[in-house]
């Protein structure tokens, strides 16, 4: 990396202060100028006027993103003062760095050489301190109800002796006649044949 | 596990599908709730977001698999307006319809001012906001600020085309920022916009609230006007055909199942809960069951059309409709002016919307599908048959404010909406 004469003026905004507090600590250490940090806020726009940054980086899940995709093109009578970490060069970093959700904008201008550097230290810095609980969540919740779906459709399996498809259609068709997600409707199934087998441990798929 | 399709091997079946919390998720929550994507062998993870522009990058660099996306975001992708220029497909429409303009109570005051003795309704709407405008302007009173979702969303070029249809000059006249929809109400209500377009829960919440009262709707706009559709990347789409084919099914069928006025309150009750849109379920059901409040205490206006999800060929992926918003980007500035002589807006439609794709999806679930890309808008203010089409589909009117029209021919060029 070529030696900036001027350090980069950076701005920060995460919905997680801490980990803001982290990243701008470390990209002062690294030698670039922390001009603002805030957490997500439809005021966004208004920062970056103020505080002038060559870049700012965003966490990519913060709804204020949006607002401050309108600094790229939503006033096309003014010159466009930020546009996003685009170039063709830059993608594996692009990349990594949506994967790690972190996203840039990028002062027009600014050498892309000078502004890798730095989203490599904010992807480090993100992929130490994730904020991906929400996701979490979901993904958990889906893998869930996947499972109960497939002890709801073991259970079936055994009790009617018919195939794994066939099974799956008597459990939809429980969901549509009875205004039910197919979720709730396989717990139902697993929760009812625990309850109805004494041996409820015993069958195939209903494992406890 | 595998449906009825299991002929051709799935490249992938453990997909993750981005959505953004609006009432018009529906069909992917449908799909996953109600074992649509089960049934096409399909293992999928609902993620949500809260930004346009995370779900766009999140799709365009395979975080996703595929997204709901904002009907202009997958050609804006394509071309590069915006973000990075990765060219994508959106071979399905998820819905029409299911915007609406929210003005605040002093704007709608001022607008009842403006409009006098005609008084102000749906089509009288423009003209007295434009004179507020122009009253404010002689006053040296604040410019009117507007909110829409994104830059290239439909709620901004439905804001222009309802400004633009009074004369404003929406660079110059009125100040249009972006707001998440979520945002909306209560940037209104603290006084950082004086209105918005967004799509629902969002105008009902603030109609709810007693923060703001609905002045104009899409049905107005453009009857059955296509909203949101599906993206994936083209690459995606070139590597996993028959995945792709799947996911199309799944969700034409769910499609189906939403449009079914039978179980659109338990769709309701699906969308409104912590998993999805997260709001009460009361915030949901004006737009859902049709039946619109467009202030806090006032009658109900019954819209039955007012969000569509499948009849009417609404999954169909018109490759005019795709030409329309390339030619709202262009009249917005976002696509360069002196780019367009170069620019083949039918072309680069009919490349994203593909809609030999969705033929494929319809043909194996029987369903009938229109035969023609192109279809002209302004032209039926009834119910319409399309004849066209594998077997004649029902279609909804097509009114454009002020009885424009819009041809569908690319030979004609397809002229914007005019200014009257």
């Amino acid at each position: 990396m070529s030696k900036p004469t001027k350090p980069l003026r950076i701005m920060i905004a995460d919905d997680e202060a801490a980990r803001a507090q982290t990243l701008a600590a470390a990209l002062s250490d690294a030698g670039y100028e922390v001009v603002a940090v805030a957490a997500g806020d439809v005021r966004l726009p208004t920062m970056v006027s103020e505080s002038q940054p060559d870049l700012v980086l965003i966490n990519t899940g913060s709804p204020s993103r949006d607002t401050l995709e309108q600094l790229t093109s939503i006033h096309d009578k003014q010159p466009r003062p930020v546009v996003m970490f685009a170039s063709d060069e830059n993608r594996d970093t692009i990349r990594a760095a949506v994967k790690a959700g972190v996203s840039a904008y990028v002062t027009q201008g600014v050498e892309n050489a000078r502004v890798t550097s730095v989203i490599e230290t904010a992807i480090a810095q993100f992929n130490q301190h994730q904020s991906v609980v929400e996701e979490l969540k979901r993904t958990k919740q889906t893998l869930t109800e996947r499972k109960t779906l497939d002890r709801a459709k073991g259970i079936l399996m055994k009790r009617r002796g018919c195939t794994e498809d066939e099974a799956f259609g008597l459990l939809r068709q429980a969901a549509m006649n009875h205004k039910k997600r197919l979720g709730q409707v396989a717990e139902e199934i697993v929760q009812a044949a625990a309850l109805l087998d004494a041996e409820a441990g015993a069958v195939e798929g209903v494992g406890r | 596990m595998t449906g009825q399709h299991d002929v051709v091997e799935l490249e992938k079946t453990e997909l993750s599908i981005g959505f953004v919390p609006l009432s018009d998720c529906a069909p992917l929550v449908a799909a996953y709730e109600k074992g649509f994507f089960e049934n096409e062998g399909l293992r999928v993870t609902l993620c949500r977001e809260r930004s346009w522009a995370s779900i766009r990058d999140k799709t365009a660099f395979g975080v996703y698999d595929a997204s709901q996306m904002l009907y202009p975001m997958p050609l804006a992708s394509t071309l590069g307006v915006g973000g990075p220029a990765v060219p994508m497909v959106s071979a399905l429409c998820l819905s029409l319809g299911g915007n609406a303009i929210t003005v605040s109570e002093s704007l709608y005051a001022e607008m009842s001012a403006a409009a006098g003795n005609d008084g102000l309704t749906e089509e009288t709407s423009a003209a007295a906001i434009a004179k507020v405008i122009a009253q404010r302007q002689a006053d040296g009173a604040p410019v009117i600020t507007l909110g829409c979702v994104f830059p290239t969303s439909t709620h901004h070029y439905e804001l222009r085309h309802w400004l633009n249809s009074a004369g404003v000059d929406c660079d110059l006249e009125v100040k249009l920022l972006v707001i998440p929809p979520p945002d909306m109400p209560e940037a209104m209500r603290e006084g950082r916009i004086d209105g918005f377009c967004v799509g629902e829960p969002w105008n009902s919440i603030a109609v709810q609230r007693g923060w703001g009262r609905i002045v104009m709707t899409k049905d107005t706009l453009w009857n059955n006007g296509p909203e949101k559709v599906l993206g994936v990347t083209r690459a995606w789409a070139e590597q996993h055909p028959a995945t792709h084919q799947a996911v199309l099914r799944a969700i034409i069928a769910a499609a189906a199942w939403c449009d079914d006025t039978d179980n659109r309150d338990e769709l309701a009750r699906m969308i409104a809960s912590e998993h999805y849109v997260d709001v009460p379920l009361e915030a949901v059901q004006p737009s859902m069951l049709g039946e619109l409040r467009w202030t806090q205490n006032g009658e109900v206006a019954e819209r039955p059309d007012f969000m569509v999800f499948h009849r009417y060929a609404a999954n169909f992926p018109w490759v005019s409709h795709g030409r329309w918003f390339l030619q709202r980007m262009a009249d917005a500035g976002q696509i360069d002016a002196t780019d367009n002589d170069v620019l083949d807006f039918d072309a680069i439609a009919a490349d994203v919307l593909k809609p030999a794709l969705y033929r494929e999806a319809a043909a194996v679930l029987g369903l009938a599908c229109p035969m023609i890309d192109h279809k002209p808008e302004g032209i039926h203010a009834e119910p319409w048959t399309l004849t066209q089409a594998t077997r004649p589909i029902v279609m909804g009117p097509d009114r454009l404010l002020n009885d424009q029209t819009y041809l569908a021919s690319p030979k004609s060029g397809g002229h914007a909406p005019a200014s009257s």
